[in-house]
């Protein structure tokens, strides 16, 4: 029989963003995974610096005397900012990584993939240029849509830095880890083994099949804008639609979008004068109220947001298996991405209630979908919410109607704004929180709080091997160091 | 106007006016300028500014006003009006005033009822709202706004590359667009999205009114028969001048895909977004126009060969052209007048193209039992074969597909206050009693307010949504309280029930219109037709705060002959808050109710879902709290066909 082994998921708190890092332990050895380390540019609540200083602290704690601090596997989801900004940080020359693990989008011999990370990155970039064009030089008085679809524009592009470091271009850990990218085509590898003994990765996401490559392309929202764009870059200095740019708004028109075409619609003779526009016209200029309307800060926003969906969608999928004990790590995964787990009745077998699940996308509406919820998470899992406020999203992010949803199923939810000491989780000052699992033992003395009846049971009708996850409520243990890489299974 | 004839000469009945033939593109290269004749409104204020449409030329990029026309400026009457001219904004003014006339007027003929905005008041046209490839209604402002924007630099088409495009400028985008506004002015809560067809309903009639637009001009069908020669039998001409639609305008691509495409259900049953269905919808229709048209012109063809079938070569002999012409225009008359008669027999809410059918063929029944000409039959047969039919309809016969009538005996006249002359007067009048300020909703309500930076949460901006916000709602104690239209919600009140309502619900009067109809046997037929709706705030997403919520509404048109009798109901139910109430009643009406709570059920789960899918396709869920389906917006539907995301 193999050795028991125990799971600690720690959460470090660098506002709104992901950085989790997974350490698997038993009585041979230990295996490191992080997950992510960026913050999102409005959501940071400590430098970045600080988070992977901390990091590196704890990886080298648990290191051996006069060893390099080690990561045997480091994940980056995808390439938002709050998923990956830590990575530009120099620390990380530091830190020695057995692997590295992406999504194939970034995989330059893979046609497809490419094509798409290009095609989104070309797509962030332009939209930033749009947005600065359209807003004008000065950024106090954009309108909050504009705003708004920059931070998307920002999220998505950029990165350049922690992507090279990520792909071993210029910029390395330690040493230059190999770069393994996900899912294999080969369905076989992308069950990936580890060292331990029972402790394997599951690779569900990101979908490659043709349809799901279409919808991570950059949306028609974003290509039509190219027009206006092309029309730009010929002209410098001009608007979109070819108009120069005053950059302040006309008084009496507040036009916050609107910059006037080059020169007039019509001959001057056909403009009324401003002193013979009687009052009756004044009230119905006013009752119309004409300077916002469907401008292109709206179809800027909804391009940045579909934008971000597209990217979102390219995260790697992983289920950790703890010797049943399972871990659900989906990234960012929207509607699309979990369409494609939970219509595939394997993978829904391997969501199906986890011991812990990493809430997608800081907890927003699309992230997590309902019957993952009502049908396959069952009762009592923990739930980490890396969440801190943004205030442009704080009345939708987290969904209050998820939330709930994960109240009535008894979800210990382990939020970063606010840590809980609840048994099997530690919290250590405010920089991270951790929860510690252990796989099914015949210790019922040892269940977690919580309704009792509701939660076992369930979880011991899951797909075989899977045990109940039994929080050991502990501060976790030096093991001995491990050396070990995952070996492809 | 100035009088210079003694005596009088009293004022002509029609207004001529022109305008391009379709759009400034194709006037260039066909050199077609069609003159429209519209009512002549007598005092009509330069803008133009009338009874029923004011044109606003208020240009808020240049924070311009342009001067208005008059066009009771005799140098203009004399000419039937301007030559329009993309350089004369005075032009653009009188095309869109022109165009919405003569819209408005056809839903008047077709649907046998005076046409008045609520309140009395004016819908605005605004020919240069904003920069940009887009136009549409906003029932908020209730107006029209047309935007204007550059011609592509790289592929203009066969305009100049850079050149000013108007849309304000295309017959076909301003009959569209006033055709929404119609059509929210008739039945408000179809714009609230509450199933993928609702939308499409709006889009469907906007574009039936459109592309049938084109055959109402005899010279420019005639011109198309003409040139058809011998393929005259087939239609192909006027499937031609039908693809014709939005060819310059960039509107219509989904329908220039449907129009004469293979009859076949696929289409329509994969179909999710509005304008893929509603074109599915419309090129039934033209289906069972070519049908008809083919039919009706096949004395003609067996005339003129002398009963051979087979054309002389060369041109087509004129008075051939001009029967066949007469036959085409007649014949795309009755078919709209089909489709916009059927109003009265509409749901006031969350309307399906099953309903839409069904009330065709229920409107259509009453006034020609027999079909004589089988249009209806060929109308039902062209839909089924694309996939459009209800689902709860034991066949497709005339029987089966009329509304059911009142399972027990209802009058509007059984409740001593309910004044039915005084009723029918003044809906005749104003096309409904109430003359609420709130109409359409109101001067500035739905307009968005200038907002600080603290509420950048990503909210949408700009056109207000046809999702009635909630706080947009017509409060029912703020209503007038009428003499007419009080007793008829007392009416409802007390009747709630039979009419499938919840009889502990408020209950608002959506409208009540006369229509006077008239029948195969040339009988007057009026009917009087009363839109109750129902609002059920315990059944809407709590997590909200009511004013932010989309509205869940029940609704239920009932439809009366003048003495009172009610002759149909088109109930869409939601489930009783008190389902036990059935247990107080007998059947028939039990059974009824019963029903209605069956449906009720089974609708809201519906819409529920439907509410869920928009949610998750909509990228901007994740970033706010404001339902998705408040920003389903006719200005956001038609930015995307025009600009390639449809």
């Amino acid at each position: 029989m193999d050795p028991t082994a125990t799971v600690t998921v720690r959460m470090y708190h660098v506002g709104f963003g992901d950085a989790f890092l997974v350490t698997v332990r038993n009585d041979s050895g230990a295996w490191r995974m992080l997950v992510d380390c960026g913050v999102h540019s409005q959501g940071q609540v400590r430098p970045m610096a600080e988070v992977v200083s901390a990091i590196v602290a704890d990886l080298t704690a648990q290191a051996p005397p006069g060893e390099p601090p080690r990561l045997d596997v480091l994940v980056a989801t995808h390439r938002h900012a709050d998923h990956i900004s830590g990575f530009a940080l120099d620390a990380w020359q530091a830190v020695a990584v057995g692997e590295v693990w992406l999504a194939f989008v970034h995989d330059e011999t893979d046609p497809d993939g490419i094509a798409v990370s290009r095609a989104q990155e070309r797509a962030a970039t332009q939209l930033r240029e749009l947005i600065a064009a359209v807003g004008g030089p000065r950024r106090s008085e954009w309108a909050p849509e504009l705003l708004g679809a920059d931070a998307f524009a920002v999220n998505s592009s950029g990165n350049a830095a922690a992507m090279q470091r990520l792909l071993g271009k210029g910029l390395s850990f330690q040493n230059t880890p190999p770069v393994r990218f996900l899912p294999d085509r080969d369905p076989a590898r992308n069950v990936i083994d580890t060292d331990l003994p029972g402790v394997r990765v599951h690779v569900l996401g990101p979908p490659r099949d043709a349809e799901h490559l279409r919808r991570m392309d950059p949306p028609a929202s974003v290509a039509w804008l190219h027009l206006h764009l092309a029309a730009l870059s010929r002209e410098p200095g001009r608007g979109p639609l070819g108009a120069p740019r005053s950059g302040s708004a006309t008084p009496g028109n507040g036009a916050l979008d609107q910059a006037p075409p080059d020169g007039p619609l019509f001959h001057p003779a056909y403009v009324v004068p401003a002193d013979q526009v009687g009052p009756e016209l004044d009230r119905m200029r006013v009752s119309l109220n004409l300077r916002r309307t469907a401008d292109e800060s709206e179809a800027l926003l909804a391009a940045g947001a579909a934008l971000e969906n597209a990217v979102n969608n390219t995260s790697v999928f992983l289920v950790l298996d703890v010797q049943g004990t399972r871990l659900v790590f989906p990234g960012d995964a929207q509607q699309g991405g979990w369409e494609h787990v939970l219509d595939d009745p394997a993978s829904r077998a391997l969501v199906t209630h986890p011991a812990f699940y990493k809430i997608g996308h800081h907890g927003s509406h699309n992230a997590t979908p309902r019957p993952f919820v009502e049908e396959e998470l069952g009762e009592g899992a923990y739930a980490m919410l890396p969440w801190a406020l943004v205030r442009r999203w704080q009345d939708s992010i987290p969904k209050a109607t998820l939330m709930a949803a994960l109240a009535e199923h008894n979800t210990q939810v382990i939020r970063m704004d606010a840590p809980v000491r609840i048994p099997g989780v530690t919290v250590h000052e405010d920089m991270w929180s951790e929860v510690t699992l252990s796989p099914a033992q015949p210790s019922p003395a040892a269940a977690p709080p919580g309704p009792p009846a509701a939660r076992r049971p369930a979880r011991g009708r899951t797909v075989a091997g899977a045990g109940a996850a039994v929080p050991a409520g502990r501060e976790p243990a030096q093991d001995a160091p491990t050396t070990a890489a995952p070996s492809a299974g | 106007m100035v009088v210079r004839n003694r005596p009088d000469v009293p004022l002509p009945d029609r207004r001529r006016l022109q305008v391009f033939g379709f759009d400034p593109m194709s006037t260039r290269l066909g050199g077609r300028v069609l003159t429209i004749d519209v009512p002549f409104e007598r005092d009509l204020r330069p803008g133009p500014w009338g009874d029923l449409i004011q044109v606003v030329d208020y240009d808020p990029a240049h924070d311009a006003w342009y001067s208005s026309i008059d066009l009771d400026d005799p140098a203009v009457l004399a000419r039937g009006g301007l030559l329009p001219s993309e350089r004369d904004p005075r032009t653009h003014q009188q095309v869109v005033y022109a165009v919405a006339m003569s819209v408005i007027e056809r839903f008047e003929r077709f649907g046998g009822k005076r046409f008045r905005w609520r309140g009395g008041r004016q819908l605005r046209l605004v020919p240069h709202a904003f920069e940009g490839r887009n136009a549409y209604f906003d029932p908020g402002r209730r107006a029209v706004l047309f935007g204007y924007f550059r011609a592509d630099e790289l592929d203009p088409g066969a305009n100049l590359p850079g050149q000013m495009i108007f849309t304000c400028l295309s017959v076909d985008i301003i009959a569209h667009e006033v055709t929404h506004a119609i059509v929210h002015r008739l039945r408000r809560y179809l714009s609230e999205p509450t199933n993928s067809d609702v939308l499409a309903w709006h889009e469907a009639c906007a574009d039936l009114m459109a592309l049938f637009h084109h055959f109402v001009f005899p010279d420019v069908v005639a011109e198309a028969i003409a040139d058809s020669r011998g393929e005259l039998e087939q239609g192909s001409a006027l499937l031609d001048l039908a693809l014709e639609f939005g060819e310059s305008t960039g509107r219509g691509r989904a329908l220039r895909s449907a129009i004469g495409s293979p009859r076949t259900p696929e289409a329509f049953l994969s179909a999710t977004e509005p304008h893929a269905r509603g074109a599915c919808f419309v090129a039934a229709v033209f289906d069972a126009y070519l049908d008809s048209y083919r039919a009706r012109i096949a004395d003609l063809r067996r005339l003129a060969t002398g009963g051979t079938g087979v054309l002389p070569p060369g041109a087509l002999p004129l008075d051939l052209v001009a029967r066949v012409t007469e036959e085409a225009v007649k014949n795309a008359d009755r078919l709209l007048g089909m489709v916009v008669r059927a109003f009265d027999f509409m749901p006031v809410v969350d309307v399906t193209f099953g309903d839409v059918l069904r009330a065709i063929v229920t409107a259509d029944r009453a006034l020609f039992p027999d079909d004589g000409r089988a249009l209806r039959a060929q109308l039902v047969e062209a839909l089924r074969r694309r996939g459009i039919h209800p689902t709860n309809v034991s066949s497709l016969s005339d029987e089966a597909l009329t509304w059911p009538r009142p399972v027990t005996r209802l009058s509007l006249a059984s409740e001593p206050d309910v004044d039915l002359a005084g009723l029918i007067l003044a809906a005749t009048r104003h096309l409904d009693i109430e003359a609420e300020p709130e109409d359409m909703g109101g001067d500035l309500r739905g307009v968005p307010p200038a907002r600080g930076p603290a509420e950048a949460t990503g909210g949408v901006p700009g056109p207000t949504a046809g999702v009635t916000p909630a706080d947009a709602d017509p409060e029912l104690d703020d209503l007038p309280d009428h003499s007419i239209g009080a007793p008829l919600r007392a009416w409802a009140a007390k009747h709630a029930l039979e009419l499938g309502l919840a009889p502990e619900v408020p209950i608002e009067l959506a409208g009540v219109h006369v229509s006077y109809l008239q029948a195969a046997d040339h009988q007057p037929r009026p009917v009087v037709v009363a839109q109750f709706a129902q609002r059920r705030k315990d059944l809407e997403d709590q997590s909200l705060p009511p004013r932010r919520r989309v509205a869940i509404r029940a609704g239920t048109t009932v439809i009366a002959r003048v003495d009172g009798r009610v002759e149909y109901l088109v109930p869409k139910p939601l489930p009783f808050p008190d389902p036990a109430v059935v247990d107080r009643l007998h059947d028939p009406l039990a059974g009824f109710v019963r029903t209605c709570h069956r449906i009720g059920v089974r609708r809201l789960a519906q819409m529920r879902e439907w509410t869920a899918r928009v949610e998750a396709t909509d990228p901007l869920s994740a970033w706010t709290s404001q339902p998705a389906l408040q920003r389903l917006t006719f200005a956001r539907l038609h930015s995307d066909e025009l600009t390639g995301q449809g």
